[in-house]
C-alpha cells in the first residue's frame, strides 16, 4: 500500500496541476479553513475558560484571562476524584481494546479464510451487530450480569465494551484481508506452522494499518464511554471519568472555569492518542472499510 | 476455523444478540422491569405504540433529523474531502483539526454545546454583538423552533472529519491515469467531477450514507447532552423517549417500541444498501 500511493502521489499531483488547480488553489482552501475554524474556535474557548477565574467568567464569560490559572485544574483533579476515575478507565480502555484487537483480528481471519457458504452466514451474522442500537438489550443484559456476579466489576464493563466493539473491529479487519493474497500463509504453512502460527506471526503483523484504525476508533467510544458504566459500576472506586465529570458538573456548575477545566483534562489523553494515530487512519480506512 | 471464531462470537451473543432476542420477548408482556411477575399481553404494547401521540412526534423528529443530518453530512464532508484529499503540511493540519471533535465525549459536547448556544454567555450570543450579526443573538437550544436545527448543526460539526476522511480513503485509491484521461480529453472540471470523480467515488457515498441514517435513526447521545430532547419535545428522538419509558417502569412497552425500532433500521440499512450498490454498478 505504501509503495502504491508513494507512486499514485506524485502522478495525481501532476495530473491536479495540469487540470489547472494551482489557479484555485486558494479558493480550494478557504471552505476547509473556515470548517477548522469552526471548530478550533469554541475548543480553544472551552481551554482559555478554564484558565480564568469564576470572577472574569461572570464578569465576561468571552474574553481572555487576566492571568492564566492553573489551579482550575488542580480544584477539579481533587474535588471530582478525577485520579481514581482516571486509573479505573485507563485499565477498562486498555483491556477492552487489547481484547477488541485480538478477538476481533482472530474472527475475521476465520470469516475469511473460512472455505464454503458458512463465510458469507458469519459474515452476516456480525454485520448485524453494526446495524442494532445496543443499547436497546442494556436492561436485559443487566439482569443477566447481576445473575453471572459481574456487575459492578471493572471485568463484567470489559467485556461488555468487547462485545459491543467486535463488529465494527471485525468488519474493518475483514476488509483488509480480503485482499492479502494466501500467498505468504502458504508459504509459512509449508515450513509447518499451525494456523495459529501462522496467524500469530504472518496475518496479525501484516494489519498494522487496520489495528491502528481500530484502536482509534474503539479506544474513542470506551474512553467516552457514559451509558455502559452508568448500567454496570455503582460504587464510588469503580467511577470512571464519564461519570466523575457528568457528577462534577451537576455539583460545580456555579464555576463553570473548574468545570471546563475537569473537560479539558478528560479529553487531553484521547486526543493525544488521536494524534499520534491519526496519520494511519487513513490507510487503515482505505484498506479496511472501502475494500469489503 | 471455529476456534477463531469462538470468542467473538461468544462475546457478541451474550452482550448484543441474547439482550436483544429477549427484549423482542418482553415487548409481548406488560414487565415493569422490577421483580419478576408479568402477564402474555399479545399485540398490545404494539397497538398502545401506534396511538401513542408522544412516541409519533419523537418519531417525526428521527425522521426529520436523519434527512437533514445525512444530505447536509455528506456534502460538507465531500467538499473538505475534494479540497483536502492532496498530502502536505497546509492540508495534513487541516484534516487533523477538522477530525478532532470526533474524540469529544458525549459529556463534553454538552459542555461545548452550552459554550456555544446559551444565550447571554455563549459564543453565539457574544458574536451577535457585532453589527449585522444580531440574529445570532437566539435560544438556541431554548426555543422549540430552532433547537433541533442547533443538534443538527453540533452533530455535522462531529462527525464530517468522519465523513471526510472516508471520501478521502475513497478519493486516493482512485487511479490517476482516468482523471488525466478526461482531462486530455477537453473535459472542464466539473465534467471529470461529475464523470470520473463521483463513480469512482460511489463506494464511499455508499459507507458515508449508510452510517449516516444508521446513526441517525439510532441519535440519542448528542440530544441527551444538548437539550435532553427539549424544549416541549422539540428533539426528543425515538430512542430518547423509548429510554423514558424504560425508566418509568413501561419495559415492557419501550421493549416493543425498541423492537419495532430496530427491525425498522435493519429494514432501512438493507434497502439503501440495494439502492447504492446498484448505483454503484451502474455507475
Amino acid at each position: 500500500m505504501t509503495q502504491l500511493s508513494t507512486k499514485v502521489g506524485p502522478v495525481s499531483k501532476r495530473a491536479r496541476r495540469l487540470a489547472g488547480q494551482g489557479r484555485w488553489g486558494v479558493l480550494l482552501y478557504l471552505f476547509p479553513i473556515a470548517w477548522a475554524a469552526m471548530i478550533a474556535v469554541p475548543m480553544a474557548f472551552l481551554v482559555i475558560g478554564s484558565l480564568r477565574t469564576r470572577g472574569e467568567y461572570l464578569l465576561d464569560p468571552v474574553a481572555l484571562p487576566t492571568a492564566p490559572r492553573f489551579e482550575n485544574y488542580a480544584t477539579a483533579w481533587v474535588d471530582a476524584n478525577l485520579g481514581g476515575a482516571f486509573i479505573n478507565n485507563v485499565i477498562v480502555s486498555l483491556f477492552a481494546v487489547a481484547g477488541i484487537v485480538a478477538f476481533g483480528s482472530l474472527a475475521a481471519y476465520g470469516v475469511v479464510r473460512w472455505r464454503g457458504r458458512a463465510s458469507g452466514f458469519w459474515y452476516g451474522f456480525f454485520a448485524l451487530g453494526l446495524i442494532v442500537p445496543f443499547q436497546l438489550g442494556l436492561p436485559a443484559l443487566y439482569k443477566l450480569w447481576v445473575q453471572a456476579g459481574l456487575v459492578d466489576s471493572l471485568f463484567g464493563v470489559i467485556l461488555v465494551h468487547i462485545g459491543v466493539n467486535l463488529p465494527l473491529a471485525i468488519f474493518l479487519y475483514a476488509g483488509f484481508l480480503l485482499g492479502v493474497p494466501l500467498e505468504l500463509e502458504e508459504a509459512a504453512r509449508v515450513d509447518g506452522a499451525s494456523t495459529f502460527r501462522v496467524f500469530r506471526s504472518v496475518v496479525f503483523p501484516l494489519l498494522g494499518p487496520v489495528h491502528a484504525t481500530v484502536v482509534i476508533l474503539t479506544s474513542i467510544g470506551v474512553w467516552n464511554d457514559l451509558l455502559i458504566s452508568v448500567f454496570f459500576l455503582q460504587s464510588k472506586e469503580h467511577l470512571t471519568l464519564a461519570r466523575a465529570t457528568l457528577t462534577f458538573m451537576s455539583t460545580y456548575n456555579s464555576n463553570t472555569p473548574v468545570v471546563y477545566a475537569a473537560a479539558v483534562l478528560v479529553v487531553v489523553p484521547i486526543l493525544a492518542l488521536f494524534v499520534v494515530l491519526q496519520r494511519f487512519f487513513v490507510s487503515g480506512l482505505t484498506q479496511g472499510a472501502l475494500k469489503g | 476455523m471455529l476456534v477463531f471464531l469462538a470468542p467473538a462470537v461468544i462475546l457478541f451473543s451474550v452482550v448484543v444478540l441474547l439482550p436483544i432476542g429477549s427484549n423482542a420477548f418482553y415487548s409481548f408482556t406488560n414487565w415493569t422491569g422490577f421483580g419478576n411477575q408479568f402477564d402474555l399481553v399479545g399485540l398490545d404494547n404494539f397497538i398502545r405504540m401506534v396511538q401513542d401521540p408522544d412516541l409519533q412526534r419523537a418519531a417525526g423528529n428521527t425522521v426529520v433529523f436523519t434527512l437533514v443530518n445525512t444530505p447536509v453530512q455528506i456534502c460538507v464532508g465531500l467538499g473538505l474531502a475534494l479540497a483536502l484529499q492532496r498530502p502536505g503540511r497546509v492540508s495534513g493540519g487541516l484534516r487533523l483539526v477538522i477530525i478532532l471533535p470526533i474524540a469529544i465525549s458525549g459529556v463534553v459536547l454538552g459542555f461545548l454545546g452550552s459554550l456555544i448556544f446559551s444565550p447571554g454567555t455563549g459564543l453565539l450570543s457574544a458574536a451577535s454583538d457585532v453589527p449585522g450579526l444580531g440574529w445570532l443573538g437566539q435560544n438556541w437550544l431554548g426555543d422549540p423552533k430552532l433547537a433541533m436545527g442547533a443538534v443538527i448543526i453540533m452533530n455535522v460539526w462531529q462527525w464530517s472529519g468522519l465523513t471526510m476522511l472516508i471520501f478521502i480513503a475513497g478519493l486516493v485509491t482512485q487511479p490517476a491515469e482516468l482523471h488525466e484521461a478526461a482531462r486530455i480529453d477537453g473535459a472542464n472540471a466539473w465534467q471529470r467531477f461529475r464523470n470520473v470523480t463521483w463513480p469512482l467515488l460511489a463506494p464511499a457515498v455508499t459507507i458515508n450514507t449508510v452510517l449516516s441514517v444508521i446513526g441517525g435513526l439510532k441519535v440519542f447521545d448528542i440530544v441527551y447532552v444538548l437539550t435532553s430532547g427539549g424544549p416541549a419535545g422539540s428533539t426528543e428522538t425515538i430512542v430518547s423517549r423509548v429510554a423514558l419509558q424504560a425508566t418509568f417502569g413501561k419495559y415492557g412497552y419501550s421493549s416493543a417500541a425498541n423492537l419495532t425500532l430496530t427491525l425498522a433500521v435493519i429494514v432501512v440499512s438493507f434497502v439503501l444498501l440495494r439502492l447504492l450498490r446498484r448505483n454503484e454498478l451502474a455507475s
